[in-house]
């Protein structure tokens, strides 16, 4: 009762002090005690009620008396974002309300005063503080020009940052127009470089960097050059660019040219120019973003296409909305500050009271209905839960604001009470309404608040489930088991279905695509469903399991899609196991069935002759420990040869499809239809620097697609599709989907030839002339390569009229040129799954790549690794295994013991026993240079004229027995001359000469110890 | 501090003035010629020496130059001033007043001032006002390019006997008073923000050492306006040109498909020079005619050159063989015929322009460098008196085969010592051509700032007027320190005796600030490497190195390069917080570091791209690719752009 009365005085005295203030406009707006209702009170601590943003505060300092005791007050500032600085010099970078807390520790516990202060936004702001602008107004300057804008006043060395967002799909693209109003008068350039940048408001790693800019004048006074005057030159570029700019078909990358527009830095034209002298104001300059082109204009004047490959080494996409920052940079000044006068920005007004954006928009929330409907949520039920949708807020000056998501019961009644949020659920345990607020604040306070109501009620709609159709009710040990189909009835919002096994052990097993039972006995099965409210229905069943006598094929294995007849095929191996007594791996074999009957192999290595039929089949078989089992895959063999004996091949077998006709002549192989066919290179090659070239020689049709697909997953692929158009050149082009800017160059029936490359570290595909294109999936995602490393090239020929022939040339493939009677001279190719660092440490365990290798006419290639250190032995791996010739289809690590080069030699060759080596080094480096030791000391000062003895020394080094030292000297007027150990040498000049003992190891790793002796 | 400043700049003055009576008291004494003490150091000769006209004195005044931040001074140029150097002076006063003091300057005639004591006046050039104040000068004593500024009075006075030197006597003025230098584009060091600020009392007397100093790097010969401010005469600006050619003009005056047809004799055998011995007479008819013209259409210039293209051939006809077995040289042929081209004109000049003073030139260089001289114990002599060089002639020596790691003072050099006191014996007029980069690959490192001071020194103590130290002429950027030796090279030959080291230490911390410490550091360890180089590998600093010759891994280790990239890196940390203070000098100081890298990552790329993979070496070649478009860099070597080089990444 004393405690409550206590308070109650303290309350009081509170509020009569906070009354007092609020009197005396002393903007003391809280004063909190932590573990106390006390008053401390404050002395000094004075700040500006209001400050511009890029400024600092400058607080005095404070001190709390409190009880009689006055202690130094610890000063805080809270930013508007919830920051803290521990700081009364505070860089204010953003606009809002902050808070200066004062605190001081009295008796053990801490007390608090707090102030507010504004941090108003001007239209612009500097980064040093050094630059300025004017309110809206009409033109001050000494050219009077009536024209009315904001005129700005930059400085060497800023960043003038505007602080509004332009929204460039309001303002049609347009960016900024402004015109210079030079102070040296007309014909000075202040500055002759801008650069404006150009920020995603809602991603800030996206931006727009636009240069225009002026060159000097090369002739003082002479009238050759004085077309510079009237010119501005302008480069762009994304974030990921070098700003570039088209001068007609001439690019600039970089540098002082670019675009040309008619401008004048120099706030006229000079009077050499044919064109006519304006005065200043007459002439503008206006940036546009051209977002459909994806282009910056300046004047009218294309300066870039920001996608286009041509001009740049990467595209530039684009912003995200159109609503971007802008901060403007001026350099090569001619004096320290410059004019212009800015007319319009984006679509927004200029003319804003003193300058200054005054904010008081509120954030914008956005609420994820995971979509519902906001205006017809389904009901809660009593007794269950909802969920708490997810929000986030945008405000136009302070970016993104977090969001406090609360639940209500009641919400709008005295007696409304907080539901907790447990799990991103709250619970509904009354009927009535239940109330999600939502409330975001900017930095000035400005305060939204988003409700959603949902009405809670005691009856929902029931939920039943249940299976559809029939189903597995029996099955074996090992067997892929799928549960019945589940169907469910009723529910509220959306509904999740899963099933879940239960063992006859008890384990319960989460079904998703379906399971492979290990125990036998009875499973029981539940399918269930779940509404949005939680409401959970389930229906189960048995399922009777016995025991499996025959062992299970498990996985599949991937064979070529086309066996070439005579070459010997390497087959992966497939395991099955045993599940008559749990799961058991069990060894497989192989046979072959095909024109030459069966054979058992006796490893994995295996030749094939095509059956009546044309094709092989591959059979494996398991042996279990009471029954066997096989699997067979059955695979088109064809026979490229003309002579075996002879290595000759044709050429044209190298295309398979059903309905055409493919020939080798002595250019090239045909291959022709008179129907829509599809057929493909029976070979797959390595992706990465694939190469194609070939011609359409009959084009009566209408589509010729061509298409790489992954050698292993078919779904990745790169899809070109070239259409014939009217005029028969400049044929429209797409590649997955996507048309390109510049459309083939060759024609349909003109004999010109299409090139095609990929590379795959780019992930770029060119032609040889128009286009280079980063490749992107068909939903615009960036094409991320091919898995396996290697591709099938598929071909459809599609739309051919009708008696007609579709003919397609096929000349180089891969490298290899197809023809007649032609040899296979071409090398395998190695691609190296990995990039090997520039330099490794010693002691570290170096990962030697895997690679993959391929011919384009060959599908059997002998291939091998071998891993030398730096004396020239074979080195072991980490588990022991030389590295001498084995194979480099998987990973292997070696400890790296010794400086120097690891030389990784990675060999294939191909049945015509062309080989190839390629080789990579693994470098042990060394970072430590010798260190250096003087035999004595030398002298620090010393008379001009005298001798000086330069010490000897000696140094030591991790990498080198031996290592020398050298010495230099410098003289005070910088001559370096070599000078002996232990020697001796004339001092001639007062200052300071210093001297250099220099050494340096094998590695280059170079020590340089200096004196300095002072001569006087 | 600015004040003790400018009292140590006194203090300093009256120093050097004392040294100089001192020097002065020994030079009396002395039997050296050419004003040298030698003295024996550490096995070598070194020297103290009095060269050129550098006389300063400054003083305080209590006159306001500028007061609570304005001014009364006005500029003030001649009511009929044109000159284009005056010109710029003014608008360099301008601006730079301004970055001083923020305020603007107004400029008015002479005309339109009533001159008083009390005037404030900053008179530029040849104004009437000169006279008024009583400031005078000796033209021939200050020569070309030199100046006098003097304070009278309230007022300035500032001027040269051309604009040019006008224009360096605002430079001269500026420095004094606002401790301005010009270090390269860009890059102005200057006081800044002062409102208040008294007129110094200064009297400055200055000839450079060299009369003529031509913009020598690329971006002092493309943009004039740096080439003023580094105090070089201006590319084009000082020789008369044919068809805009300076240099190797003997096609320009006697073109091939002009006069070949009709006098195949006047042209060596294998059309690549002229024959200037089989008939002398009818080729120095036209080729003096030809210089008449260019002197009439240029009556300001007064130098040119006869000199021979670009090639290391020479004519091998009969006559032109028979005087190489005579004399030894085939410069004896060449000089006999400039004798009569230098005649012709001199003849000419004497009826029509009696006082108009021409020199023109003539190269000792590739199969004309030796001179024919005979050595007596008397010392040389010309071995014939015809051999004499007309007084109007000047020997353009050109050593395109001297170690320019050493100065000519040097064993290695000794032929360049010898060839050019054998000249001195012929000519009366030396001009000096040397070089200063490796002309067969831009991006090798290079260093001549060992001896580039001392052949300064050499030139100067055997009477060279000119002297053009070639680097990088012909891009706007170029690695190897190229600022750095732009601005050296343009003070030392301004004024040798400059103290270097000085010089250097200063560039450093204006032109790199932040990242000074770092880049300095890299600077002197590869000086150091140099050394070593030279030392232990017989690096020469020939001007002609190619990949096969230099890039050798023990010139340079993959870990040295390693290392000196690290440094650049670490100069990069160093600026860093400059990204958010001062994003434009972020980006300036990390361009001026990135270009430095060049070199080393050229290296990388040439002699170590083993290690690195496919993609890494591609992201390497494509950055520098980026740089080199960035700054500017067009050329892999002399002759040679950098299309081809990269095109090829």
């Amino acid at each position: 009762m004393k405690n409550s009365k206590k308070s109650l005085l303290i309350v009081l005295a509170i509020a009569l002090v906070l009354s007092v203030c609020a009197t005396l406009g002393i903007w003391i707006n809280d004063i909190r005690v932590q573990g106390t209702t006390e008053t401390p009170s404050l002395s000094g601590g004075e700040v500006e009620a209001e400050y511009l943003l890029g400024e600092y505060t400058d607080i005095s300092s404070a001190t709390l008396t409190f009880g009689g005791q006055t202690q130094d007050a610890k000063i805080t500032v809270v930013k508007p974002n919830g920051e803290k600085v521990a700081s009364s010099k505070v860089y204010l970078t953003e606009g809002g309300i902050y808070t200066v807390e004062y605190s001081a520790v009295f008796s053990g516990k801490t007390h608090v005063v707090t102030k507010d202060f504004t941090v108003k936004i001007p239209m612009f702001s500097s980064s040093t503080g050094s630059s300025s602008f004017e309110p809206y107004g009409e033109d001050k300057s000494q050219y009077a020009t009536g024209i009315k804008g904001v005129a700005l006043e930059l400085t060497e060395g800023d960043r003038v940052d505007y602080n509004g967002v332009i929204d460039l799909r309001e303002s049609n693209g347009k960016v900024m127009e402004f015109f210079m109003t030079p102070e040296g008068g007309m014909g000075t350039a202040d500055f002759r470089k801008l650069t404006i940048t150009l920020t995603d408001f809602h991603n800030p790693d996206i931006s727009l960097t636009v240069i225009v800019q002026s060159p000097a004048i090369h002739s003082v006074g002479a009238g050759e050059e004085m077309w510079y005057f009237n010119y501005t030159y302008c480069l762009a570029g994304g974030q990921n660019q070098t700003p570039t700019g088209m001068e007609g078909n001439k690019k600039h990358v970089g540098g002082d040219w670019g675009a040309a527009t008619r401008f004048s830095f120099y706030g006229q034209h000079h009077s050499a120019g044919s064109e006519p002298q304006l005065a200043v104001g007459q002439e503008s300059l206006t940036i546009e973003y051209n977002e459909a082109e994806n282009a910056v204009y300046v004047n009218n004047t294309k300066v870039v296409t920001l996608d286009n490959l041509d001009q740049f080494d990467t595209e530039w996409t684009g912003f995200t909305t159109g609503e971007v920052t802008m901060s403007l940079m001026a350099e090569k000044f001619n004096i320290p500050f410059g004019n212009i006068m800015i007319t319009k920005i984006g679509a927004n007004n200029l003319n804003v009271p003193n300058g200054i954006m005054v904010d008081n928009q509120a954030p914008e929330i956005t609420v994820d209905f995971d979509g519902y409907d906001e205006n017809n949520l389904p009901k809660a039920g009593k007794g269950l839960s909802y969920p708490v949708f997810s929000a986030s807020a945008l405000d136009m000056v302070a970016g993104v604001v977090p969001v406090s998501t609360k639940v209500y019961y009641n919400y709008e009644s005295q007696q409304r009470s907080n539901v907790q949020i447990k799990n991103g659920r709250f619970s509904t345990s009354k009927t009535g309404k239940y109330t999600i607020e939502y409330k975001a604040v900017d930095g000035f306070r400005n305060e939204r608040v988003k409700l959603v109501e949902i009405e809670c009620v005691t009856a929902t709609a029931d939920l039943t489930v249940d299976s559809v159709g029939s189903y597995v009710t029996s099955g074996k040990t090992g067997e892929l088991i799928f549960p019945a189909e589940i169907a469910y009835l009723g529910g509220t919002g959306k509904v999740r279905t899963f099933a879940i096994a239960k063992a006859p052990s008890g384990e319960e097993i989460a079904i998703d695509e379906g399971f492979r039972p290990e125990e036998s006995g009875v499973y029981e099965i539940a399918l269930c469903a779940e509404d949005m409210l939680g409401k959970l229905a389930k229906k189960t069943y048995d399922l009777e399991i016995d025991v499996n006598t025959e062992p299970v094929f498990i996985d599949d294995v991937l064979l070529p899609r086309y066996f070439l007849k005579g070459y010997k095929y390497e087959l992966p191996t497939l395991t099955a196991y045993d599940y008559s007594s749990g799961k058991e791996e069990v060894a497989t074999t192989i046979s072959v069935v095909d024109g030459n009957g069966t054979t058992d192999l006796t490893g994995n290595v295996a030749t094939f002759v095509a059956d009546a039929n044309g094709y092989a089949t591959v059979v494996y078989k398991a042996t279990g420990k009471q029954g066997n089992n096989t699997k067979e895959y059955k695979v088109r063999v064809i026979d490229t040869w003309r002579n075996q004996e002879e290595y000759t091949l044709d050429m044209g077998k190298y295309f398979y499809g059903e309905g055409i006709t493919s020939v080798a002549d002595e250019n090239c192989v045909v291959v022709s239809s008179t129907t829509d066919v599809e057929y493909e290179f029976i070979n797959p090659v390595i992706a990465d620097k694939f190469e194609m070239s070939f011609a359409i020689t009959k084009g009566n049709f209408d589509y010729l697609t061509i298409i790489l697909e992954d050698s292993v997953d078919s779904s990745v692929k790169i899809e070109i599709e070239i259409e014939r158009a009217l005029g028969n050149t400049n044929l429209p082009l797409t590649i997955n989907g996507k048309a390109m800017r510049d459309p083939a160059q060759a024609g349909f029936n003109d004999g010109g030839d299409f090139n095609f490359f990929y590379e795959s570290t780019s992930n770029v595909l060119s032609n040889d002339a128009s286009f280079k294109y980063v490749v992107k999936n068909e939903d615009g995602s960036v094409f991320g390569g091919f898995p396996s490393g290697k591709i099938y090239v598929r071909v459809i020929v599609k739309d051919v009229e009708y008696g007609e022939t579709a003919e397609v040339s096929w000349k180089n493939f891969g490298g290899q040129s197809l023809k007649y009677n032609e040899y296979d001279s071409i090398k395998p190719f190695v691609s190296i799954l990995g990039n090997y660092k520039s330099s490794y440490q010693l002691g570290e365990v170096g990962e030697i790549f895997p690679a993959i290798a391929a011919d384009v006419l060959s599908p059997e290639l002998i291939t091998s690794l071998t891993v030398y250190d730096p004396a020239g032995n074979v080195v072991k791996d980490v588990d022991g295994l030389e590295l001498l010739e084995v194979p480099f289809n998987r990973s292997y690590f070696i400890n790296l013991e010794v400086y120097g080069g690891y030389s990784i030699v990675y060999w294939a060759q191909d049945y015509m026993e062309e080989t190839i080596r390629y080789y990579r080094a693994l470098y042990v480096t060394d970072s430590d240079a010798p260190v250096i030791t003087l035999d004595g000391e030398l002298k620090t000062e010393v008379k001009q004229g005298k001798k000086i003895t330069i010490v000897n020394a000696t140094a030591k080094d991790n990498l080198d027995e031996k290592v020398d030292v050298y010495a230099y000297v410098v003289t005070p007027s910088g001559i370096i001359e070599r000078v002996e150990l232990g020697g001796k040498y004339k001092v001639t000049e007062k200052g300071v000469y210093r001297i250099r003992y220099m050494s340096i190891d094998s590695y280059g790793n170079m020590r340089i110890d200096v004196y300095e002796i002072t001569v006087v | 501090m600015e004040t003790t400043n400018k009292e140590n700049k006194a203090k300093s003055t009256k120093k050097i003035r004392l040294i100089a009576i001192i020097v002065a008291a020994v030079i009396a004494l002395s039997t050296v010629s050419f004003f040298v003490i030698r003295c024996a150091v550490g096995g070598r000769e070194e020297e103290t020496i009095v060269r050129g006209l550098h006389e300063r004195t400054v003083s305080e005044t209590d006159i306001d130059l500028v007061k609570d931040g304005a001014t009364d001074y006005v500029i003030v140029i001649g009511e009929n001033e044109t000159n284009e150097q005056v010109m710029f002076a003014t608008n360099e006063l301008i601006q730079n007043f301004s970055r001083a003091t923020g305020l603007y300057l107004q400029t008015k005639k002479d005309s339109e001032i009533n001159y008083t004591e009390n005037s404030k006046v900053l008179s530029l050039g040849e104004t009437s006002l000169l006279q008024k104040a009583g400031v005078t000068y000796d033209k021939k004593e200050i020569g070309s390019s030199g100046y006098v500024v003097q304070t009278k009075g309230s007022s300035v006075f500032m001027v040269g006997a051309t604009g040019a030197g006008t224009l360096y006597a605002v430079y001269g003025w500026l420095k004094e008073q606002f401790d301005y230098e010009y270090f390269a584009i860009g890059e102005i060091a200057i006081e800044k923000g002062l409102t208040n600020e008294k007129l110094l009392n200064v009297t400055l007397k200055e000839k450079p050492d060299f009369e003529y100093r031509l913009a020598n790097y690329g971006e002092a010969i493309y943009d004039p306006q740096v080439a003023y401010r580094a105090r070089f005469n201006p590319f084009h600006s000082l020789w008369i040109s044919f068809d805009g050619t300076d240099y190797h003009t003997a096609f320009e005056i006697v073109p091939p498909t002009e006069y070949q047809a009709d006098h195949p004799n006047w042209f060596s055998e294998d059309d690549t020079q002229l024959c200037m011995t089989r008939d002398p007479d009818g080729l120095s008819d036209v080729v003096a005619e030809r210089i008449k013209e260019e002197l009439i259409a240029n009556p300001d210039r007064n130098i040119l050159t006869v000199t021979q293209e670009d090639v290391n051939t020479w004519c091998t006809c009969e006559t032109c063989t028979g005087l190489l077995n005579k004399y030894g040289t085939n410069s004896a042929g060449y000089i006999l015929f400039m004798n009569k081209v230098a005649t012709k004109v001199q003849n000419w000049l004497d009826e029509t322009d009696p006082d108009r003073e021409v020199l023109i030139a003539m190269f000792a260089y590739h199969q004309s460098e030796e001179a024919p001289v005979k050595e007596t114990n008397k010392g040389y002599e010309p071995m014939d008196e015809s051999l004499r060089l007309h007084d109007s002639l000047a020997l353009f020596y050109c050593p395109i085969f001297a170690s320019y790691y050493y100065d000519f003072y040097s064993e290695e050099n000794v032929n360049v010592a010898v060839t050019l006191d054998k000249w001195s014996v012929l000519a009366k007029n030396i001009f000096a051509w040397i070089y200063g980069t490796n002309f067969q690959l831009y991006f090798a490192p290079y260093s001549n700032f060992n001896s580039m001071q001392n052949n300064y020194r050499f030139l100067y103590d055997r009477g060279t007027k000119y002297v053009f130290d070639q680097h990088q002429f012909n891009q706007i950027c170029g690695t190897d320190w190229y600022k750095l030796k732009g601005y050296l090279s343009s003070n030392l030959q301004w004024k040798i005796d400059s103290n270097q080291e000085e010089l250097t230490d200063k560039f450093f911390k204006n032109y790199y600030k932040d990242a000074a410490v770092q880049m300095r550091q890299l600077f002197d360890e590869e000086q150091t490497w140099f050394a070593y180089l030279a030392e232990h590998k017989a690096y020469t600093g020939e001007i002609g190195y190619t990949k096969s010759t230099l890039f050798k891994e023990d010139y340079w280790p993959r870990g040295l390069i390693e290392n000196w990239l690290d440094l650049i890196e670490e100069a990069y940390k160093a600026i860093e917080p400059l990204k958010v203070s001062n994003p434009s000098l972020h980006k300036t100081l990390h361009d001026r570091i990135t270009y430095e890298s060049l070199a080393f990552r050229f290296i990388q790329i040439e002699m170590y791209s083993v290690y690195y993979s496919d993609f890494e070496l591609q992201q390497m070649k494509a950055s520098f690719r980026d740089d080199c478009n960035e700054f500017g860099i067009t050329q892999y070597r002399e002759l040679e752009d950098l299309a081809g080089y990269i095109g090829q990444f």
